[in-house]
């Protein structure tokens, strides 16, 4: 233990290099969608891409053991925030998502995703189970889990409880779950599709379904914001339209452009060289990821790293995938291009995490 | 130390492997990633490019301002005034309702049909813009421009509208303009560029000639963003306007004729017996075109339509009469031909003629004694007539009515026009009727019986006698003309007179037989007498025969047709006339001095 403030290396901040890259990718992007009475827009995010970085130092310097220790009462505080939501939460698009404290809006439910990993990570690390854990093992988590899960849902942000529950249960499958409570999961879940179909969604989130089976059956209805994101994405070509250049979201036919479809004002603006680069950018992301899970001295810290690559993979993945028309118009932001405070927010503390876990990865 | 790092050895390794597992279908996902953004943006770039550019670009129409239409002398018969209407565009959003509410306190005399008819097109096709008021205001355009912020879904427009600057002068023959509808936007679109909402030609010239006198549209197109505010023009291409249409018509003779013909019904044609340019076309009872401006309302329609004198209906090319002795010529000049009479050989007419046990009646009750073919014509003694009739057979009767143009279009542009009808033993036939009976033969010979001809028709075939047998086609059009273009006079194949060989002979007898019918003691159309000018024609008395009369019409419809045909002067004719009184009695009192009045307003 002596040796710890020793063991401080530099070279693991090289992942540094691609997110802020990312960061500047968002940026860019930000600053071709909106319009200059917009601009604030761009001065917020870069701001909370600054408090992102500080966010990555400072935690990287703290040991995530001890991080994890706290991660009860960090899933309290965030069930605590996602109930105000609920009570005085500010309203956008159809649903409560935010709470505004002065100037800054906080989305409590992106930081419920991060809660949800050092939750699951943490008592998975304390409760080992030869073989792997029962079904009655996982009530306890999983009662932590549904809170936050079921808080997100009164939103309601199907997108952003479905991306709790995987991060969670993703760590849960790392560490280990008997293989018949597995396969009943994964029966349960389908199951649970199919009730949700017809009990729990709400009409908007039918609607996206079925617009992303057929977009052209209404084009300017369920299906506009999947057609035109393929157009935008599509308009850009081999090399791209240009920086400032792309015609379809600088006019405004694509929906959303700073929030979750920013993925194709980059890739109109710089074609299919741009988006090669996004998506090599983010593969070594995932990479180092599974690198720093892989190689992590001890069970926390490999299931905080594995919990996290998850969260990326799932975020990345499905986003991407919609803007391209290959999945449901879901709410997943992108990180690190995604307007977004909290979500900027969260990657950080996430990717400081593990950073922590890499620094220490040597000491015994 | 956490404990799982004690209590099973191998669970970190099934651990790793699980990360792995993971790691690469997270990898595995973003390789999909890849080959679907290579297929978006390299294999199919160019659709989408287009699909892009398409929707960031508005094309807007430019109409072009519509030919104008001149008389012969290139005075101005309809011209143009600025109009405006209001269009409604569902797709630019805003809640029906609230269109309706604003159009109701804003525009005076709203039809009273407008809340259906926007809520219909909101519901059943809102991709397409649709005219809810058809001429506005200037009062009205001030007051919804105001409020033009507010309701992007309405968009004023200007709108081409006629002027009439001679009032209800020959509307038949302009026709009047309207919104073109889907059975026309399909008949039109090889011509390309017609779209909902454009004003086209819907009756007489201002549909035969649309085309020309629609001119040609320009173009303008914007960059557009997303809510459809114009960001900036791309491109333009202004519009040609159309055409003007250069008539035959003389402003003059349609004027007089229209005059004499007030407080008639009937129908007045008069042709130039040279080239069958049209000089006059009457139709009375007509309408006024005002109406008609910016669309006609529902009231003045069902007014119009249910006026018993059918002021709608186009009586010189759609009204078919029987023509009653004005078809004598015909029946003279075609047995002349035949040689089953010579003009000195004379008919003895005791008032009456017998044919097997019938007995036909000749007009004059005391008979005309001894006639010879001159004093048949020119007192129109129809005993004469009848035997003739026989002699020559219904065969040869109707080969020559044919051969004179009777029982089929002339070929005039002007739509609707109506062919006649020339009876023959095999026409009876085609309609399954008893066989032909040769007092059909005889009663048609005087023009009585199913012949049928239009005042058209009649014309030309009084052009047909003065000119020597030239059968004319009648035209409205004299050219096309434009300020900055070159006039065009034959922009499009006139149909050709047809030389028929007529004996100049046997046409001098009718010739010389028509100036006696005017000038002659005896001769029945005294009343078409021109001082200074020797004037040639034929009265007629036709038996009133229409096959759809009712029976409540029939009492004040009993009375007979009066005809008169004729041209003038009688040596070198330049107008041929026929008048048709409808229930005019004799035609030599009812319209010979219609017929005087064109002649004489044309050749003055």
């Amino acid at each position: 233990m002596a040796r710890e403030s020793r063991t401080f290396d530099v070279t693991e901040y090289t992942i540094l290099a691609p997110i802020v890259t990312l960061m500047g990718i968002g940026l860019l992007s930000l600053s071709s969608a909106v319009t200059e009475a917009q601009a604030p827009v761009l001065y917020k995010q870069a701001t909370w891409f600054g408090v992102g970085l500080l966010m990555i130092l400072v935690v990287s310097r703290l040991d995530y053991r001890w991080i994890a220790s706290m991660s009860l009462p960090f899933s309290i505080v965030v069930c605590g925030l996602l109930a105000v939501v609920l009570v005085a939460g500010v309203s956008g698009g159809g649903s409560q998502r935010w709470i505004g404290i002065g100037p800054i809006r906080l989305q409590p439910s992106e930081l419920a995703k991060l809660a949800a990993v050092l939750w699951a990570a943490h008592w998975s690390a304390n409760h080992p189970r030869v073989g792997g854990a029962r079904a009655l093992n996982l009530i306890v988590p999983s009662v932590v889990l549904f809170v936050m899960v079921g808080l997100v849902m009164l939103q309601p942000d199907l997108g952003t409880a479905v991306a709790i529950l995987v991060a969670g249960f993703g760590v849960l499958f790392v560490a280990g779950i008997d293989r018949r409570v597995l396969y009943s999961i994964a029966g349960t879940g389908v199951i649970g599709a199919i009730f949700s179909w017809f009990f729990l969604l709400r009409p908007y989130q039918k609607q996206r379904i079925v617009g992303f089976l057929n977009p052209e059956a209404d084009p300017l209805g369920i299906g506009y914001h999947t057609i035109q994101s393929k157009i935008a994405v599509g308009n850009g070509g081999v090399w791209g339209s240009g920086f400032g250049q792309g015609t379809q979201a600088a006019l405004h036919f694509l929906p959303e452009q700073h929030t979750d479809f920013i993925f194709s004002v980059w890739a109109e603006e710089w074609g299919f060289v741009g988006g090669t680069i996004l998506l090599l950018l983010f593969a070594g992301i995932i990479l180092w990821l599974a690198r720093a899970a892989i190689e992590a001295k001890d069970t926390l810290g490999r299931l905080l790293a594995a919990g996290i690559m998850v969260h990326f993979i799932l975020h990345i993945g499905v986003n991407i995938a919609m803007v391209l028309g290959l999945a449901p118009v879901v709410g997943l932001p992108l990180p690190f291009l995604t307007y977004g405070g909290s979500a900027a927010l969260t990657n950080c503390l996430a990717i400081g995490l593990v950073i922590s876990v890499r620094e220490r990865r040597h000491i015994f | 130390m956490s404990p799982a790092d004690f209590i099973d050895p191998l669970q970190a390794g099934r651990q790793v492997e699980r990360i792995r597992r993971l790691a690469f279908a997270g990898l595995l996902t973003l390789s999909v990633l890849l080959v679907r953004l290579f297929m978006i943006q390299v294999l199919e770039g160019d659709q989408f490019h287009r699909r892009a550019s398409l929707q960031s670009s508005r094309v807007r129409q430019v109409l072009p301002e519509r030919g104008e239409i001149l008389d012969r002398n290139g005075d101005l018969l309809v011209g143009n005034q600025p109009g405006l209407r209001l269009r409604y565009f569902p797709d630019r959003g805003g809640d029906p309702d609230s269109t309706i509410e604003f159009i109701q306190a804003n525009v005076p005399l709203a039809p009273a049909d407008l809340p259906d008819l926007v809520r219909s097109v909101a519901r059943t096709r809102p991709y397409r813009p649709e005219t809810i008021i058809k001429r506005m205001s200037r009062d009205t355009l001030a007051r919804i421009s105001a409020h033009s912020f507010e309701h992007p879904e309405l968009e004023i427009q200007t709108a081409p509208l006629r002027r009439y600057p001679h009032g209800p002068l020959a509307p038949h023959l302009f026709g009047y303009l309207g919104e073109v509808n889907d059975g026309e936007l399909g008949e039109r679109k090889h011509v390309g560029l017609f779209a909902p909402g454009d004003v086209i030609g819907k009756q007489g010239v201002e549909l035969t000639y649309d085309l020309l006198l629609f001119g040609t549209k320009g173009v303008e197109k914007f960059r557009v963003d997303a809510s459809g505010r114009v960001q900036e023009l791309i491109e333009a291409t202004p519009a040609r306007p159309g055409w003007d249409l250069r008539l035959t018509l003389d402003l003059e003779t349609q004027r007089a004729a229209e005059a004499a013909m007030e407080g008639l019904r009937g129908a007045v044609a008069a042709i130039d017996p040279e080239n069958g340019d049209v000089l006059a076309l009457v139709s009375h009872p007509d309408f006024d075109p005002e109406l008609f401006i910016g669309g006609i309302n529902h009231e003045d329609w069902r007014v119009l339509r249910e006026d018993p004198g059918h002021p709608l209906i186009y009586r010189p090319l759609t009204g078919m009469y029987p023509p009653g002795s004005t078809y004598k010529p015909l029946t003279a000049w075609a047995a002349m031909e035949e040689g089953v009479i010579t003009p000195d050989e004379e008919i003895y007419c005791p008032g009456q003629y017998r044919l097997g046990r019938r007995t036909f009646r000749c007009w004059r009750a005391g008979g005309h004694g001894k006639v010879d073919m001159r004093r048949a014509l020119k007192e129109s003694c129809d005993t004469y007539f009848y035997e003739v009739g026989r002699r020559l057979g219904i065969e040869r009767l109707a080969q020559y009515g044919r051969l004179a143009g009777f029982g089929r279009k002339t070929g005039i542009d002007l739509e609707n026009e109506k062919g006649g009808l020339v009876p023959d033993p095999a026409w009876k036939q085609r309609l399954g009727r008893e066989p032909w009976q040769e007092g059909e033969t005889i009663i048609a010979a005087i023009g009585q019986g199913s012949v049928l001809v239009t005042p058209l028709q009649l014309a030309r075939f009084y052009a047909f006698i003065a000119n020597g047998g030239h059968l004319v086609a009648p035209r409205v059009r004299a050219g096309f003309e434009h300020t900055d273009r070159p006039a065009v006079t034959e922009p499009v194949a006139l149909p050709v007179s047809t030389v028929v060989p007529a004996s100049d002979v046997w046409l001098d007898v009718i010739r010389d037989a028509l100036e006696a019918v005017v000038h002659e003691p005896r001769g029945t159309g005294g009343w078409s007498r021109i001082r200074g000018i020797r004037v040639a024609g034929k009265t007629g008395t036709a038996q009133v025969v229409r096959q759809d009369k009712r029976e409540e019409e029939l009492a004040e419809n009993l009375r007979d047709h009066a005809w008169f045909a004729a041209y003038a002067p009688a040596d070198k004719a330049r107008i041929a006339v026929a008048v048709v009184v409808e229930n005019g009695g004799h035609g030599g009192d009812a319209a010979a001095p219609v017929a005087r009045k064109v002649m004489e307003a044309y050749l003055r």
